[in-house]
């Protein structure tokens, strides 16, 4: 706000560490609704990104309260857009589906979802290649820094850093493709039985 | 479509967030940060998105707000405050005694213009705060206080006083108070009763039998044929529609069109959707009532449009193919 120049690796810290609470656990539902709604994979991909991409340029996120519900209308809405320029006839699941993520899921739901997605993320940690996975440890649960594993493991900073962004990448394609905690959801808030 | 492909903004994003997280992380990194995103808006999306999984991992960076915004609104929206109850109280008092004089038998009509919120201290030492493009008229007389909501919406905070009920009269809905504040909103058929302290009793003229009473944090919608609707309790929802108190219009998931028909009660230029797919979308957000131009711009930045001011009548919002020029 002008008053102390805050840097832009400083900004995007806040601004992931809110997605991370409010957008990222939502994900893999939104991914599956997509399915449902028999978008191709590379369509999703593109869509998830575009709706990441809203929440990026906003200046402020502070006041939405509903970012789930947010995130998932600009995906839907975006899809909607594609189809009509793509001449092809809206789908009839976007309506169905539409409602029943737009229901007023009580916040504690919303909360269980949070931890669900840190639960499965570790899960998938252990598909990566040993050492890659060890860094990861060593950095987020261990809480050292880079420079720290560099010296604990004898390699250099440069491999710490590729190793975490290789693990990174891999995580994050396997977060994509996940099924699991979509179908956890879908069968926690009772799949088709409060569809319109 | 695209120049680039998704995966490989994807590994870039990667290998940004590992750099961030790394121990040298220099200005002219973060210069260089800086215009990478500049590049292309789809780089934030996939800097955000891998930097949000990289944080879920580690639990302690997940829990901040976003600290470099300011909401307008820091506090909760009002909870009437005491400070202002007390300067608008001496006013009351003041503006009784003055017109105090005029009011007897008669009965004192005020108006609000399109986008203008009056607060009036009422002969009786009560108060009103009227929302935009309202109309009331207020008679204080020895046994009843009676105001009739001509046209719609207004706040009381009433003064205690049992020898003389405190009745709202919004067309056919009737509702009173002995000392307590609430709002009235006039709607087609009807009549939206907001609670904020104390209760109230509501019901539709002619049919006293079915009186409902309505407490602190509660709202309900009374119709015209005694009818009524009500909402799921809960005090978010009653300060976010009287919000309005303080200038501001707090939507929570509220479809498009709703939310500018919300905004069109207050402003003579008026928000025209000329992008009919998006009027079912969904929007949260805490706006002012007079920027209708910045929330126009949310929501074509949100879905995917334009914002036309050309006219000074109307504020566009646009669907994206017909615009670009």
């Amino acid at each position: 706000m002008g008053t102390t120049q805050i840097s832009n690796r400083e900004r995007q810290r806040r601004r992931a560490a809110w997605v991370a609470k409010h957008v990222i656990p939502h994900e893999p539902f939104v991914r599956r609704w997509l399915r449902g709604a028999r978008v191709p994979p590379e369509e999703i991909d593109e869509l998830i990104q575009d709706g990441y991409c809203r929440f990026a340029m906003l200046d402020a996120v502070d006041h939405i309260e509903r970012p789930d519900i947010y995130f998932f209308s600009m995906v839907r809405h975006q899809l909607g857009r594609r189809r009509k320029r793509a001449r092809v006839v809206p789908i009839d699941t976007m309506s169905d589906l539409g409602e029943f993520v737009h229901d007023e899921a009580p916040s504690p739901e919303r909360e269980v979802a949070g931890q669900l997605a840190f639960g499965r993320l570790k899960t998938m940690l252990e598909d990566l290649p040993e050492r890659c996975r060890r860094i990861i440890e060593m950095r987020k649960f261990d809480g050292l820094s880079q420079r720290e594993i560099a010296s604990t493991l004898g390699i250099t900073e440069s491999m710490v850093e590729n190793n975490i962004q290789a693990g990174l990448r891999q995580l994050r394609a396997a977060w994509a493709k996940d099924e699991a905690l979509a179908s956890e959801a879908f069968a926690r808030l009772g799949e088709g039985g409060r569809r319109a | 479509m695209s120049q680039r492909p998704i995966q490989e903004i994807d590994d870039m994003a990667a290998r940004w967030v590992a750099r961030m997280d790394s121990d040298a992380w220099s200005d002219a990194d973060d210069a260089e940060l800086g215009a990478w995103l500049a590049l292309d808006p789809r780089h934030g999306g996939a800097l955000v998105q891998a930097q949000a999984l990289w944080s879920t991992l580690g639990q302690e960076e997940t829990v901040e707000a976003d600290p470099d915004v300011v909401r307008v609104d820091d506090a909760p929206p009002p909870v009437w405050t005491r400070r202002w109850l007390l300067a608008s109280g001496g006013g009351a008092i003041a503006a009784s005694l003055v017109a105090g004089l005029v009011v007897l038998g008669g009965s004192e009509r005020y108006d609000t213009g399109v986008g203008e919120i009056r607060r009036v201290p009422l002969a009786d030492g009560s108060t009103a705060a009227i929302n935009t493009d309202s109309r009331i008229a207020v008679a204080v007389a020895e046994t009843r206080r009676d105001v009739r909501l001509e046209k719609g919406e207004a706040w009381f905070q009433v003064v205690k006083d049992p020898r003389r009920p405190f009745v709202v009269e919004a067309g056919n809905v009737r509702v009173q108070a002995v000392g307590t504040a609430f709002s009235v909103r006039r709607r087609e058929g009807g009549a939206d009763v907001i609670v904020t302290e104390g209760v109230v009793e509501a019901w539709a003229n002619g049919a006293e039998g079915q009186k409902i009473r309505i407490v602190a944090g509660a709202m309900a919608f009374v119709a015209d044929n005694a009818a009524v609707r009500r909402p799921e309790p809960g005090a978010p929802a009653v300060e976010r529609a009287l919000a309005w108190r303080s200038g501001k219009i707090d939507l929570v998931a509220t479809r498009v069109d709703d939310a500018i028909a919300e905004f069109n009660r207050y402003n003579r230029r008026r928000i025209v959707l000329r992008d009919a797919a998006i009027a079912d979308e969904r929007v949260d957000g805490v706006f002012r009532t007079d920027d209708p131009v910045g929330f126009s711009r949310v929501i074509a930045g949100s879905f995917g449009g334009s914002v036309d001011l050309s006219g000074p009548e109307e504020i566009r919002i646009e669907s994206e193919q017909v615009t670009e020029k």
